[in-house]
């Protein structure tokens, strides 16, 4: 322990993709698994609805998320509003439909940031080791080093409130475990045969990276991106809460969440509806992690 | 505090027993840290609303809004003699027993000392004085020892010790102590407004004690025991982030007496509005509103008006401060379809004039009850200077003359294509702007897009400079007079914020509204009104921008605080306050 | 203390001074050029504005003005507030720290407490109810935000149930004095604390399981020693180190979830600091708090490092 200066993380540890076998058979095994998982199932038929409710909310919503006047101010439920309305008279469940986008939006696209990212940077410093292994762990310490919410906040106000930046800044905070784990499995997998082979036939360093190790550590790279959205979710729903979120009009729930608050003597159902459907989705998307990381790293359960 | 929350509890017959209470201790938040108390400084609302319990004027506001004298003898007029027949010598008589809290006492002196130190210090309000002769030299002399920079203090402790020692280029020519308890003020040219002006409190007309102030030049007015002024009261104790005491001041020269011995006001962020009200409540505060605190939460407000308890204790009290939109007139480079007097300009900004129905958006957005639609013209209903209900043209909704205006200047859309509206985020801000858009969708047809800006000081510097073609504006007034806004806000001279460039010289050129507007300013309140009427009708004629709404304050007063209130520019004097036992 | 441990002490205090340089440059950099500053009204603006900003050195190149706040900071001395002006920053903030460690420190304990207790339970009683019960509550608690638990106990604590007893339960909803009262202190903390303590749960009911599968445990039952004897003093023991290894991110962790918290309640602390100064330009406050909070965490995970040769005396340096 005494070669490098590292942080403790509470990365989850994965062996996934240390066994040399059959790509197919992974995927196939990890399925069967998932689907005895009835959690993970549930979470997973949840997470299908909210896409299809992102999807359908940008044809259709009961009413339009954003018109002003559809219902009286602070209405509480009813047949005709079935989530009531807002403190605008604007209909909760139009806008609760309409935030399901930005939510995802800001949870899948930071994966996606932090995945591109985190891969390179990984593969970059555990490939090629030496000097730029210790400049980019030295950097990778920096961020580990510094209050994460903090620096989403100065970077949201440097960058502006769009929701492209909200997830550069989100993933700013957030990119380094993803980082740290490709490292690892990059300087265990570059030691095996097949890869030693691969470099001693005159391949490229961009071939072997992509080629060979790259898809070895797939299964703990996907499991870590799951990880890593429920997490983007509520640093987003935090930003949004103090103020700086996507910008108005557009609903996003963590803002629905904070207009609620400034009502909450006078009725609660504007600030208890997108609180709920923030908890059950983070919760959904952290059960489906859990019964993926299971289903793919079977050791891990128990 | 503990006391006080035992027997205020909530409890629901809690009424005005009659008779003074034995403490006499008024306490309620305020939502922001002083930014200065410096007279020649201060800016921020909350401050001036507690400082006008420190320092006096010569002159102040009575509760009613009337121009009376405090310091002054009497309110000079041509009349009583004290204002020269040309208009160009203002003479003022001092009342001879006024001491400061420290027990120093005033003399003409202090008020030399005090106006020039307040333009020298060119602080925001220092215009107030800029009816004086001599003015600009001694803003100009202000700048001496402050153009090396980075250095605060060797700028103001310089200037402050040029000040004391009478460096003639620190007094202004116009300002003479003809004895210890007569100023003589030579105009620079016949002023109808400077009274006022010269009497707005915890202003740049409030006079302060040179003794203290040189002790201590940059940091006097944060200190207890250094802080010093006239007024009843004078700070205790002031912990930034969390507290303020002040308490009354002994044997307190003025009349009448006042009763509360000592004011406790807790210092709290604005995202805490909900459980302040909360804690009023719950007995643990006297009254919430005052010191700038006077917009609620509209929740807590709709709750109170269907309680039976808290209906007779929430009182709306409409504020000087009027919100409209302004549109680019003035900034050829900014774009936009508005820019310009021609027939196109003016028809398209009427068509989205038209297009907003303000009483809607007085309904949607307040409830009725945070704000009223800005019907009689830019200046606010109640103040000098107001057109009258219904008066203004650019209120009215009329979305087919909308239109049909739109239709005949851009028939094909291409000019109102990708419109922005800016705006600073916050309550109610926000609401307005999504109204906005959905009345110009609905009436006109047009996706105008939002531009928030979550950073209010950078939203501002951006829209002085004209860097927004539709952009949320407004204006709360200071003294009680039509200058205040015309001169401020419109025209090519405007000591405040031009955001349109509306009559600016490097825009579309205005001569009548800044010759018209020279002629009022110079004329006694009578004889310059109709002249302030021609300017609002040239305004409104010109489209010069959108009326939206006028303010209203919300204040919360447990029926045992006695004397508690406000009117449209400030809460009513501490001194004036009593707590009656319950 | 072994020279191997002295070394490694060095190059993470090197690392933390590396970070603290490159973050307040960066914060510094940062604010600094945002649009707008800390004296700008609708009474104060063109040549007036420009005047001011020269007045307080504004206007010079960011690496220098950096320089001067750098020379003062190693001195502790932050410089002074724009916001409420001349106010010296540093006492400020140190106050502000420490209201925001009662909380925090607060949170921390119902975090680890909770979250052991939990994972020991669960760990005890693998694949029963209680087992399932304990694991999905930790999963819950580390998904419902803190900002909804908080407004959640504001409603019911500070609101329903006073108004329900007519007055006689009085949560008081608001801080009154620089530090909370343990009432006060009560629903913010565990609002807090509860969101992290749902990994500590998982961590511990891993570690324990681990740890349980190990000969010298198996020893010690073989010995006779009752269950609970040897749960305690050897998988405890052992399952200290993950999480302890989990305190520095925890730490985190609750940094940033106080920024919303002290907002919600009000709590005069570092968190609600930093939101108000990034939007009051008030630029030293800002990265003066960014910069204690990151000095905190390089202090926090120097000493957790330093703790683990406490608990587990094989770990070297």
């Amino acid at each position: 322990m005494a070669t490098t200066v590292v942080t403790p993380v509470p990365t989850t540890e994965y062996s996934g993709g240390t066994i040399a076998r059959e790509q197919v058979s992974l995927w196939r095994d990890g399925w069967r698994r998932l689907r005895r998982n009835k959690l993970a199932l549930a979470a997973v038929i949840y997470l299908a609805l909210l896409v299809l409710v992102a999807i359908v909310s940008f044809f259709w919503t009961p009413y339009k998320p954003n018109f002003i006047g559809a219902c009286d101010t602070y209405q509480t439920p009813s047949p005709a509003h079935l989530f009531g309305c807002d403190e605008l008279g604007r209909d909760s469940l139009s806008r609760l439909m309409a935030g399901t986008q930005v939510s995802l939006f800001e949870g899948v696209g930071t994966a996606l940031i932090v995945l591109v990212v985190g891969v390179t940077v990984g593969l970059i410093a555990g490939y090629f080791r030496g000097v730029v292994d210790a400049i980019i762990s030295l950097i990778i310490n920096i961020f580990y080093g510094i209050p994460t919410l903090l620096v989403a906040l100065v970077l949201v106000v440097l960058l502006g409130q769009g929701l492209v930046n909200i997830m550069v800044a989100i993933s700013a905070t957030i990119w380094m475990d993803m980082a740290r784990l490709v490292r690892g499995q990059t300087l265990s997998i570059r030691e095996r045969e097949y890869v030693e082979a691969a470099r001693a036939s005159g391949a490229k360093s961009g071939k072997i990276l992509f080629g060979h190790i790259f898809p070895n550590a797939l299964g703990p790279i996907i499991v870590q991106a799951t990880f890593i959205i429920p997490v983007a979710i509520l640093t987003g729903a935090f930003l949004s809460f103090l103020g700086l979120g996507v910008p108005p009009p557009q609903a996003d729930w963590g803002g629905m969440a904070s207009e609620g608050t400034a009502a909450i003597r006078y009725v609660t159902h504007i600030v208890m509806f997108p609180s709920l459907a923030l908890s059950v989705t983070l919760l959904a998307f952290n059960f489906f992690g859990d019964g993926l990381r299971d289903a793919f790293d079977p050791r891990q359960r128990r | 505090m503990l006391t006080v929350a035992a027997c205020g509890g909530g409890s629901s017959t809690s009424s005005s027993g009659g008779g003074l209470a034995s403490s006499q201790v008024l306490h309620f938040p305020v939502l922001q840290d002083p930014k200065t108390w410096d007279p020649g400084l201060m800016d921020a609302e909350v401050d001036t609303e507690l400082m006008q319990n420190v320092y006096d004027n010569l002159w102040r506001f009575d509760d009613k809004l009337n121009t009376i004298p405090d310091i002054a003898v009497d309110v000079p007029s041509t009349t009583n003699g004290e204002i020269s027949a040309d208009g160009m010598t203002v003479t003022v008589k001092l009342k001879q027993n006024v001491k400061f809290s420290n027990g120093d006492p005033v003399t003409s002196k202090d008020v030399l000392y005090s106006w020039n130190r307040s333009v020298a210090l060119r602080g925001p309000y220092r215009s107030n004085l800029s009816g004086i002769a001599g003015f600009s030299d001694v803003q100009t002399a202000g700048k001496t020892f402050c153009a090396k920079g980075a250095d605060v203090t060797a700028c103001r402790t310089q200037t402050e010790a040029h000040l004391a020692s009478g460096d003639p280029k620190f007094m202004m020519k116009g300002l003479v102590a003809t004895d210890p308890y007569t100023v003589t003020i030579t105009l620079s040219s016949p002023c109808g407004w400077c009274i006022a002006a010269w009497s707005l409190q915890g202003s740049t007309g409030s006079i302060v004690d040179e003794k203290v102030v040189m002790a201590d030049p940059v940091n006097w007015w944060s200190k207890p025991g250094e802080q010093i002024g006239t007024g009843a009261y004078t700070l205790s104790a002031y912990t930034p982030k969390q507290s303020i005491v002040f308490k009354q001041v002994p044997n307190w020269w003025g009349s009448p007496k006042p009763t509360l011995t000592e004011i406790d006001i807790d210092i709290k962020d604005p995202s805490t509005q909900t459980t302040n009200d909360a804690a009023w409540e719950q007995g643990s505060y006297d009254l919430i509103g005052y010191g700038g605190d006077s917009t609620q939460p509209q929740a807590d407000i709709l709750r109170y008006q269907s309680n039976s308890t808290f209906k007779d204790q929430v009182t709306l009290v409409p504020k000087g401060r009027t919100t409209w939109l302004s549109f680019n007139i003035g900034y050829p480079a900014t774009g936009g379809p508005f820019v310009g007097e021609s027939a196109a300009a003016k028809g398209l900004r009427m068509a989205f004039a038209l297009a907003v129905d303000k009483s809607a958006l007085a309904s949607t957005v307040c409830h009725n009850l945070t704000c009223a639609p800005a019907t009689g013209g830019l200046i606010t209903k109640g103040l000098i200077g107001y057109g009258g209900d219904n008066s203004d043209p650019l209120a009215k909704f009329d979305a087919t003359q909308a239109k049909s205006l739109l239709h005949q200047f851009d028939p094909n859309g291409s000019l109102t294509a990708n419109l922005k509206y800016s705006y600073n985020t916050g309550a109610p801000n926000d609401a307005v702007a999504s109204f906005l858009q959905g009345q110009w969708q609905q009436n006109l047809g047009i996706n105008v897009a939002l531009d928030p800006h979550p950073d209010a000081s950078a939203f501002i510097s951006d829209r002085l400079v004209g860097k927004f073609v539709m952009s949320r504006d407004g204006w709360q007034f200071d003294y009680n007079h039509p200058q205040d806004w015309f001169d401020n806000l419109w025209g090519s001279l405007a000591a405040g914020a031009n955001t349109s460039g509306y009559a600016d010289p490097t825009g579309d050129p205005n001569p009548t509204y800044d010759s018209t507007l020279a002629k009022a300013d110079g004329e006694a309140i009578d004889q310059a009104l109709p002249l302030y009427k021609q300017l609002s009708q040239q305004l409104e004629t010109d489209v010069a921008y959108i009326p939206l709404y006028y303010s209203v304050g919300q204040f919360m007063i447990h029926p045992y605080v006695k004397g508690a209130g406000s009117n449209a520019q400030a809460d009513f004097y501490w001194d004036e306050i009593s707590i009656q036992s319950h | 203390m072994t020279r191997g441990t002295l070394i490694y002490i060095g190059q993470r205090i090197l690392l933390i001074i590396v970070t603290l340089l490159v973050v307040s440059f960066g914060v510094f950099a940062a604010v600094h050029s945002l649009p707008g500053n800390a004296f700008v009204s609708a009474h104060l603006h063109g040549q007036d504005l420009k005047d001011l900003l020269h007045q307080y050195g504004l206007d010079r190149p960011i690496p220098i003005q950096y320089w001067d706040f750098l020379k003062g900071a190693v001195h502790g001395d932050l410089g002074t507030s724009l916001q409420i002006q001349g106010e010296a920053i540093t006492p400020l903030v140190i106050r502000e720290l420490s209201v925001s460690m009662e909380l925090g420190g607060s949170a921390l304990l119902i975090t680890v407490g909770l979250g052991m207790l939990f994972g020991v339970l669960a760990a005890m009683r693998q694949n029963t109810w209680v087992d399932y019960l304990l694991t999905t509550l930790a999963v819950i608690g580390y998904s419902i935000p803190s900002f909804v638990l908080a407004t959640l106990g504001l409603l019911v604590f500070g609101l329903w149930l006073h108004d329900i007893t007519g007055g006689a339960f009085y949560y008081p909803i608001q801080w009154t004095g620089t530090y909370g009262t343990l009432a006060e202190l009560s629903v913010p903390a565990i609002a807090l604390g509860l969101y992290t303590s749902g990994q500590v749960t998982r961590i511990t009911r891993a570690a324990m399981l681990d740890v349980v599968q190990q000969d010298y445990i198996r020893t010690a039952r073989a010995k006779g020693l009752k269950e609970r004897v040897v749960t305690l003093r050897h998988a405890l023991r052992n399952a200290m180190i993950p999480v302890t290894s989990i305190l520095g991110p925890l730490i985190v962790g609750i940094i940033a979830g106080s920024v919303v918290i002290e907002n919600i309640f009000g709590i005069p602390g570092l968190g609600k600091e930093f939101v108000r100064s990034i939007t009051a330009h008030d630029y030293n406050v800002t990265v003066g708090v960014f910069t204690i909070y990151a000095a905190l965490i390089g202090v926090a995970n120097l000493g957790v490092d330093l703790l683990y040769t406490v608990i587990d005396p094989r770990i070297r340096y």
